[in-house]
């Protein structure tokens, strides 16, 4: 289901940066019969406040999905249930067929959690840190010491090791508390805005640690604000508002059930007018701007053949076409048309 | 930004980082410290590296050595000729446990609760939560961590306390004797500041357990060491073999009753799924049997009955304090708690009492006092002969009302608050309030009723005043007369009605069976126990 529904990323400066191959110091994690994450129609309540209202959804071994909503959507309350630092008031969240009610134990072994607004420890530095956590998790030895190599390589810290945590930027944080939640390298990571406060460049480096990690077999569930980020990052999307899940699923599906048709826009040297005419009447067209120089219409049909069918024609009546484009509508615009941005 | 300045993330392999913490030493010392380091719990080797950097250790402690000198020198001083020839080690010992008060039962204990509620103030106690540290595993940490701390602050005195003994004056038994009750307190101190700081989870609760905290380790500080300074260091004398064993069947139910804190502090801060009624149930069944079994051992050594009455009311103020917290419990069985639910009914019939749930828990406690009441009465008819100035009844009648108070109140505080909805936040404190109330409702009424209609002279012990605890069992103790009977009626009628009520509605929980693990579960659990390891293809997708 993973690799098969994977959208296209949009070619943009961010991913012109070729793909990082990560070395992981695991072995490549089968898939397993079993979503790694799952909700079950969870509800919270927090007194007449549906926080969390019968949200269900999945994610499978290496597959990123993000998770979009307004501020108070519910998505950092349900972010909390899976991470075991909460409880539904009804349904239950699995992590690898785990109950993160039942089987908290067991869910915590696999979990690593990254919340938006993690605690440090005074006079403690960073390879400290790290080395309290991966005791905490019960590593010893050689497993230990080799985590903490990796994990200090894997995001950056290597070089910063001595430095006191109090001083660190809000990047080199971010990568301090992702670098705590993979310590014991968990088979789903739960991610609460992770590029929040980062600059480009962070941004960036962060996108390619998580598809890094995807790569490596991990389910990766991760909210954010930045929907561009997302839409670059991500296999699946959900969208939250007011508690309730209103969409789930690829990001290309998602965009052609909102939409089935594309924008398109022709640029000519002149005869604009004249095409908009011409138009009038073709199949599949709608909603006809016409100017001199240009004109913009909604092509019901998002198949590349009809567009590369609809130029050749408009060629063919001896238009002087300088440009025929389309535009492709980002997962902000998704967002917008999806959520009416009320607060409950 | 174009794509040309944007250099790829520097992601190095992973493998030539070189550290102190991330490579394995060489020699054989330090592959042995960080063996036993990796097993000991990570909480102590946190602490311990943070306190080795903190400005509060390195002051506390200095301040504690500078102190410690600067007694030794003037004291010396003052005591310059007589030092020469007279024993000079009680006033220095006196000055020196002085100064070991301060960390060991302020700075310490209060440590403690400021690391424990640091860790909600700072958001690290999520982190941790998620990690696969228990939550007792946290509370024992942070109690280890302040151990440490009194190791270290002993060490740093171990040098004056041996200057006192050699200065004469002073045994050793007492110096060792003191010392260890100074830790003994320390440890307990530090154990209720955890509970405390485990059950205020929220700032403003924090803020007044603090307040509170410090107040009790002052009050604690100033009390012990008045006691050691006017009597204890003073009449401290060579002790028989009584003395001994009674100290050591003391420290022996301080360790079981710090044990039973922390656990509670455990359960104050773990997973709500999680059971920790049955291991809370089976510490204060420990608790209250340890009790019981030495304190006859020292009945028979002394021949009176004083001792186990006395036992007997300290055991039904304990029962009624846990027995309130326990009322106030909401009283769910978790599926989690389910699946470790007795099979057998004999197992069922004995132990589903140690589950969760108000209900369950009134039973379990009502039995456990109706067993030690049974013992001491078993006990007392057995040995008869030696109880040479009592008949021996008063402990019979005594223990009787007792278990009949403790039925009473407890039952009735259960189902009134299982009228309150289970939602409710501070639902234990609520029940141990309306136990309280319930109490002083009980004893003044009656009494200022009949003072009323008395016109307000002295009145004798009546039946109308079989709901007061201390006057019924004091008549009891004195002499048992027609009204003491009237009132064992009374009061026998209403514990087996409320019993019998709390029985009934507590079957629920009663009939509850095993469930079976979830296939999930029972999967991992093979794989866990399974003695070699999954052989796996490496190069598998």
């Amino acid at each position: 289901m993973v690799d098969t529904n994977r959208e296209e990323k949009p070619t943009d400066v961010a991913t012109s940066i070729p793909p990082v191959v990560v070395q992981s110091t695991t072995k490549r994690r089968g898939r397993a019969d079993h979503p790694m994450i799952q909700l079950r129609r969870v509800y919270r309540f927090f007194g007449n406040t549906r926080a969390v209202n019968d949200v269900s959804f999945e994610v499978e071994a290496g597959q990123v999905f993000g998770y979009i909503g307004p501020n108070g959507a519910g998505k950092t309350t349900s972010m909390r249930i899976l991470s075991t630092l909460d409880l539904p008031d009804y349904g239950d969240a699995l992590v690898d067929g785990f109950s993160c009610v039942n089987d908290p134990d067991r869910v915590r072994k696999r979990l690593g959690f990254m919340p938006d607004n993690f605690g440090t420890y005074p006079n403690m530095n960073c390879v400290e840190y790290l080395d309290f956590f991966a005791r905490s998790y019960g590593l010893v030895g050689r497993e230990r010491t080799k985590a903490l190599r990796h994990t200090l390589a894997y995001t950056g810290l290597d070089k910063i090791a001595e430095k006191s945590i109090r001083g660190l930027s809000k990047g080199m944080r971010q990568r301090l508390c992702l670098g705590r939640a993979m310590i014991h390298d968990p088979a789903v990571l739960i991610l609460d805005e992770p590029a929040n406060g980062l600059d480009p460049r962070a941004r960036i480096e962060l996108r390619h640690m998580i598809r890094g990690l995807a790569a490596d077999g991990k389910a990766l569930l991760v909210s954010s604000h930045i929907l561009t980020e997302l839409g670059e990052m991500c296999d699946a999307i959900g969208i939250i508002e007011r508690g309730q899940l209103i969409v789930s699923g690829t990001v290309a599906d998602i965009k052609a059930k909102l939409r089935p048709h594309v924008d398109v826009v022709i640029r000519l040297i002149d005869g604009g007018e004249r095409l908009g005419a011409w138009l009038v009447g073709k199949p599949n067209v709608d909603q006809i701007q016409a100017s001199d120089l240009v004109v913009r219409f909604q092509f019901s049909c998002d198949v590349p053949h009809a567009q590369a069918e609809m130029l050749r024609a408009i060629v063919a009546a001896e238009f002087s076409v300088l440009e025929f484009s389309t535009e492709s509508r980002s997962l902000e615009d998704v967002f917008l048309q999806i959520t009416t941005g009320a607060v409950q | 930004m174009s794509s040309a300045t944007v250099e790829p993330p520097d992601i190095p392999a992973g493998e030539q980082f070189r550290h102190r913490i991330t490579d394995l030493p060489q020699r054989g010392w330090e592959r042995l410290w960080l063996w036993v380091s990796e097993r000991i719990n990570p909480i102590v080797v946190k602490e311990v590296r943070q306190s080795l950097k903190s400005k509060q250790f390195t002051i506390s402690f200095g301040l504690t050595l500078i102190a410690a000198v600067s007694w030794t020198l003037i004291a010396i001083s003052l005591m310059v000729p007589r030092i020469f020839y007279m024993p000079a080690g009680m006033p220095l010992l006196a000055g020196y446990f002085c100064i070991l008060a301060a960390p060991l039962m302020v700075i310490v204990p209060f440590g403690a609760f400021l690391s424990l509620t640091a860790e909600t103030e700072d958001s690290t106690f999520e982190l941790l939560s998620i990690s696969a540290l228990s939550a007792l595993q946290i509370v024992h940490g942070k109690m280890s961590s302040a151990c440490v701390q009194i190791l270290l602050y002993l060490s740093a005195l171990a040098p004056c306390i041996v200057l006192t003994y050699l200065l004469r004056g002073v045994g050793l038994y007492t110096i060792l004797l003191f010392l260890a009750w100074t830790v003994v307190l320390s440890v307990c101190e530090t154990a209720l500041a955890l509970l405390i700081g485990a059950v205020a989870r929220t700032r403003l609760l924090q803020v007044g357990a603090a307040v509170l905290v410090l107040a009790g380790l002052f009050l604690g500080v100033g009390l012990w060491l008045t006691f050691l300074l006017n009597e204890g260091l003073t009449r401290s004398t060579e002790p028989d073999s009584s003395v001994l064993v009674a100290i050591f069947a003391t420290f022996m139910i301080i360790a079981m009753i710090v044990s039973l804190i922390l656990r509670a502090a455990g359960a104050a801060i773990d997973f709500p799924s999680e059971n920790n009624s049955t291991p809370l149930r089976i510490r204060i069944l420990v608790c209250v049997t340890l009790t019981f079994f030495w304190l006859l051992f020292l009945t028979i050594q002394v021949q009176d009955e004083e001792p186990i009455i006395g036992f007997l009311f300290g055991s039904f103020i304990v029962l009624m304090v846990i027995g309130a917290l326990i009322t106030g419990e909401r009283g769910i069985i978790s599926p989690r708690a389910q699946r470790s639910l007795p099979r057998t009914f004999v197992g069922r019939v004995f132990l589903t009492w140690l589950y969760p749930g108000a209900g369950l828990g009134y039973v379990y406690l009502v039995c456990s006092y109706a067993a030690i009441v049974g013992s001491v009465i078993a006990t007392e008819f057995f040995y008869r002969n030696i109880f040479r100035n009592q008949t021996g009844l008063s402990i019979v009648v005594a223990g009787y009302l007792l278990l009949c108070y403790l039925t009473f109140y407890l039952g009735l505080n259960r189902l009134i608050i299982m009228a309150v909805p289970r939602q409710l936040p501070a639902r234990m404190i609520g029940s141990v309030a309306l136990l309280v109330a319930m109490l002083f409702l009980a004893h003044l009424i009656p009494l200022f009723l009949v003072y009323f209609a008395n016109d307000y002279r002295d009145f004798p012990y009546g039946w109308h005043q079989a709901f007061n605890i201390i006057w019924t069992t004091g008549e009891a103790i004195d002499r048992v007369s027609a009204d003491i009977g009237v009132s064992m009626v009374i009061l026998t009628l209403c514990a087996i009605g409320v019993f019998g009520l709390n029985l009934v509605l507590c079957t629920r929980d009663v009939m509850l069976v095993r469930v079976a693990l979830p296939p999930r579960v029972r999967q991992d659990e093979n794989v866990l126990q399974s003695p070699e390891p999954v052989s796996t293809d490496p190069f598998a997708d």
